[in-house]
């Protein structure tokens, strides 16, 4: 069999099946005649993942409340270096880039997201947060499944993407697959030290996949596509990478540069972003010690990165296209403890950017004074979060995907 | 390759029409996986009996010499030329036994290797390496696959664990007990540190037994989901109150685990009523109940078939494999040289019927490339560049790293745009003699001085002057020779020639591409 009739076939095949699989191919879905597509064309959607528990008590600061004084003798900052939103709330001195988004209306703060019976552990804590089961017993991720649900027109292979060495739980599933890409040097097949014709050795190379079509066996075909396909989007991505002129001046950070990764791709496609939905990730909220040195920095270091990404975005027309959401497995103990630091917390204020995004305080504060075991209790259920976005960003079954229904927030425009 | 249906199937012809276009420009890598995840068996259907791939593929695995290959892939990590050489030499029959019997084979030199690793609570990165060397170099592969086995279902996470000597002595158990009674393993891991401490068997009181272990005791490790209730879940936390964990805190992040501690007065030696039966049951006890479940027998032996023999069996695949099970008091040991004798395992639906995983991949290809004792040191020479990437992490598997308590997916999975990409890279880093990506993270302090390995292959080696040369050497024992004309003539002209000197350079492309081709990725 040739080549033609051996795709054609393996493609026909595809359209047999009962449910064709998420993020495939145009052809495939054309053969299908699949009616319930999930298209979601020109949105996409960015997670941040600020890994660690972050201390939102001193990122979304209530400062005029007394409990908040008396928790933090040492660590609470002062009214005067604070970046006021409100005459109860203000932003840590190290969020100016934010608070200039906040103002323009483009970034939305829910107060006190959470669950119930919050846990403590970061494992346990990132899997309830990236799987949305609450036993910390899930093994596929919200994310994962929304791609399970997806099918993409487009079928772009980088409809979903991590920067990063490792996926995240929230990418897992036991359906469809994304790619995690370190960099978009290694996201290429690398050239031999010193090799005078690399490519020829690349064209050989493409062959050997072109030219393995036997039948009786599952994984020709996908061997086939996978490399024609993660080729040809490795060369889309280089070319984009080169041809890119970031319209706002990324910091150097590991965060600045994955989500410039994630702009490239999203202006890369022709007529919309091939991303659906990109993630990644900055660690370090663990501030048990030093906080009042640690904190600051890495706030900056996050501000910064989100208000570039935010203003190139806009520049090359994208703006309304994205929304970016910033969460952590949990904030931080309101008392400080006796290292100048917070230990693990609960509820937190996260965060939803973008010029499709209803900027403000949403949601209601939690108390300082009522405090369950020492902890802050949430106020609003952090998949409420996730079924609006899939619901009302995505436009993606919310309860399929979280197993139930929760209220939606009045977070976006659309 | 011929084309049977010439000529207008000429290949030439279908690839000037380029399959992006064929395909609207939409195949998808990532989510390719995914349809063949769900297609199964259903693929097997397409393509005619008239082909001439077909036809050769179907009927390797008829062949003794396929058949040897295609054992050692599945009981090990693939041959060096010389282990080629010598097994084949040997007849299958004979392969078989020295697999099998791997008490009696001298391990020594792996066990030397092995030995020159200290752990210490802030090297989380070293196990992975020991464990490679260990493999790369062993004698007595089917031990280390089996290790692999329990590894990959009896998981414990070192992130979680947080103390590399514990993971090292749970990897030890299952080294040493891996063909053991199934109950006995699944005693021996309940009582063990580190999945004590994984799963929280480590601080759970009668007060409020922490369910974690006996929960996934059930349902992935020995049962599978709908053969028991939640009830049984609470009942079975019961039993395995009372045990706590010593830690001795060694810096923040860090700790080392002491050996357990059982308190009378935290147990809940009350009677608990568990599948069905009633009594004052006690951890074993538990495990017993679990593995006289006809479910478990099933569910052991689907396990240990899908990491053998081919994917997703029906019952009926299963069922002479159960009886052996049951026959031998539960014994892993005789249902695996079951599986290695039968008639199925030499079938053509199991012939490349498993993806290898990036374990298989990186070890498979060191030591076609004859690199297993530099491992260490090919190791070593990414710690002084102070690379931390590593590539088995890109290719989506760090050992002692699972990615949670259900073990790594495998099969489809493992293949995505990126992890194609990382496969690649990784030949690219072991055929350039230039570490670029090297397999893992730490390097032991140890060895860093040593002088970077020579790159490989060289045509200096004994036979390797020509393509042709080079393609007998590596084509037989890599890839069963087995290889489409029309892939051949790839090698050959990108070679310039079958006959052609090769420069240096040249072979070291050649074998790339040789270990590159699809068919390596599969076992």
């Amino acid at each position: 069999m040739n080549r033609r009739n051996f795709l054609k076939e393996s493609l026909a095949l595809v359209a047999f099946g009962a449910a064709v699989p998420s993020v495939f191919g145009k052809a495939v879905i054309a053969a299908a005649e699949e009616s319930n597509s999930l298209t979601s064309v020109g949105k996409t959607l960015v997670v941040v993942q600020l890994a660690g528990g972050y201390d939102g008590l001193n990122m979304v600061v209530p400062y005029r409340d007394g409990a908040y004084r008396s928790l933090r003798p040492t660590l609470g900052i002062p009214e005067a270096e604070l970046l006021p939103l409100d005459d109860r709330f203000a932003f840590n001195p190290a969020l100016s880039g934010l608070k200039g988004l906040y103002e323009g209306g483009k970034l939305a703060v829910v107060h006190g997201v959470g669950y119930p019976n919050p846990d403590f552990s970061h494992f346990k804590a990132m899997d309830i947060w990236q799987t949305g089961d609450l036993d910390g017993q899930g093994t596929s991720g919200w994310l994962g499944r929304y791609f399970d649900e997806l099918t993409d027109p487009d079928g772009h292979p980088l409809a979903g993407m991590s920067v990063g060495r490792s996926l995240p739980t929230a990418f897992n599933s036991l359906k469809s697959t994304v790619p995690s890409v370190e960099s978009v040097e290694t996201f290429a097949l690398q050239p031999a030290n010193g090799d005078s014709s690399p490519e020829s050795r690349k064209t050989s190379l493409l062959k050997l996949y072109d030219a393995y079509r036997p039948a009786g066996t599952s994984y020709a075909a996908l061997l086939d596509t996978t490399m024609d396909s993660a080729y040809q989007s490795s060369l889309e991505l280089a070319a984009a990478h080169a041809a890119y002129k970031p319209a706002a001046a990324y910091p150097q950070s590991g965060l600045a540069s994955g989500l410039q990764m994630l702009a490239e791709l999203i202006d890369s496609g022709k007529d919309a972003s091939p991303l659906r939905v990109g993630h990644v990730t900055l660690g370090g909220f663990d501030t048990h010690t030093g906080e009042d040195t640690r904190l600051g920095p890495l706030l900056t270091q996050t501000s910064e990165a989100l208000t570039a990404f935010q203003h190139d975005l806009e520049a090359h027309g994208h703006g309304d296209e994205v929304v970016t959401l910033v969460w952590s497995e949990f904030g931080r103990r309101p008392q400080e403890n006796a290292q100048s630091g917070t230990d693990h917390g609960s509820a937190l204020p996260i965060f939803v950017m973008g010029s499709n995004v209803k900027g403000g305080l949403h949601g209601e504060p939690p108390s300082l004074t009522n405090l369950d075991n020492g902890n802050l209790r949430f106020t609003t259920d952090f998949r409420s979060i996730y079924a609006t976005l899939l619901e009302k960003w995505l436009q993606a079954p919310a309860k399929d995907i979280l197993g139930e229904s929760f209220p939606q927030l009045d977070l976006l425009k659309v | 390759m011929a084309e049977p249906n010439a000529p207008s199937d000429d290949p030439a012809v279908s690839r000037r029409i380029g399959r992006r276009e064929l395909l609207g420009g939409a195949l998808a890598a990532g989510s390719v996986a995914v349809a063949y995840a769900a297609l199964g068996d259903r693929l097997s259907i397409f393509g005619s009996s008239d082909d001439e791939t077909v036809a050769a593929e179907a009927e390797a695995i008829s062949q003794e010499s396929v058949q040897i290959n295609h054992l050692l892939r599945r009981t090990g990590f693939g041959t060096t030329r010389e282990e080629y050489d010598r097994y084949q030499a040997m007849g299958l029959s004979a392969t078989l036994d020295a697999v099998l019997n791997y008490g009696g084979v001298d391990d020594s030199i792996a066990e030397g290797m092995a030995a020159q690793f200290t752990f210490d609570a802030t090297t989380r990165g070293l196990p992975a390496v020991w464990w490679l060397v260990r493999m790369a170099n062993t004698r007595r592969p089917l031990q280390e696959k089996m290790t692999l086995f329990w590894h990959s279902l009896l998981t414990s996470q070192i992130s979680e664990v947080r103390d590399p000597e514990a993971m090292v002595a749970q990897n030890e158990f299952f080294r040493a007990h891996a063909m053991d009674r199934f109950p006995d393993i699944l005693k021996g891991i309940s009582k063990d540190p580190a999945m004590m401490t994984y799963l929280d068997i480590d601080g759970s009181n009668r007060r409020a037994p922490n369910e974690n272990y006996a929960r996934e005791l059930m349902e992935l490790f020995a049962l599978g989901v709908g053969n028991y209730t939640e009830t049984d879940v609470r009942e079975a936390a019961r039993a395995f109150t009372g045990w706590n964990v010593p830690r001795e805190r060694i810096n923040p992040g860090a700790f080392t685990l002491k050996e357990p501690v059982f308190r009378q007065q935290a147990y809940d030696s009350g009677t608990k009523t568990f599948l069905g039966q009633t009594g004052n049951f006690g951890p074993d006890e538990i495990v017993d109940i679990i593995t006289k479940q006809p479910a478990s027998a099933e569910y052991i032996v689907r396990r240990l078939f899908g990491f053998f023999v081919f994917p997703d069996p029906t019952a009926d695949d299963l069922k002479p494999f159960v009886e052996v099970y049951q026959r031998n008091d539960m014994r892993i040991g005789p249902v695996v040289e079951a599986m290695l004798r039968s008639d199925v395992f030499y079938s053509p639906k199991a012939y490349r019927a498993i993806v290898k995983s990036p374990t298989e991949y990186a070890i498979g290809a060191v030591k076609a490339l004859g690199l297993q004792t530099q491992l260490t040191q090919l190791l070593n020479q990414q710690g002084q560049r102070g690379q931390n990437a590593s590539a088995l992490a890109s290719m989506g598997q760090v050992l002692f790293e699972p990615p949670n308590v259900a073990g790594w997916p495998g099969g489809t999975s493992w293949l995505n745009s990126a992890t194609i990409f990382a496969r690649l890279n990784f030949l690219n880093g072991l055929t350039s003699g230039e570490a670029a990506s090297p397999p893992a993270q730490r390097p032991n302090d140890g060895a860093r001085r040593q002088p970077p390995p020579t790159p490989t292959p060289s045509t200096t080696q004994a036979g390797l002057g020509t393509a042709g040369d080079a393609l007998r050497h590596y084509l037989p024992f890599v890839i069963d020779d087995l290889l489409p004309g029309e892939a051949r003539q790839v090698l050959v002209d990108y070679a310039r020639g079958d006959a052609s000197e090769l420069s240096a350079e040249q072979l070291r492309g050649l074998v790339y591409l040789v270990l590159g081709s699809p068919q390596f990725h599969l076992s």
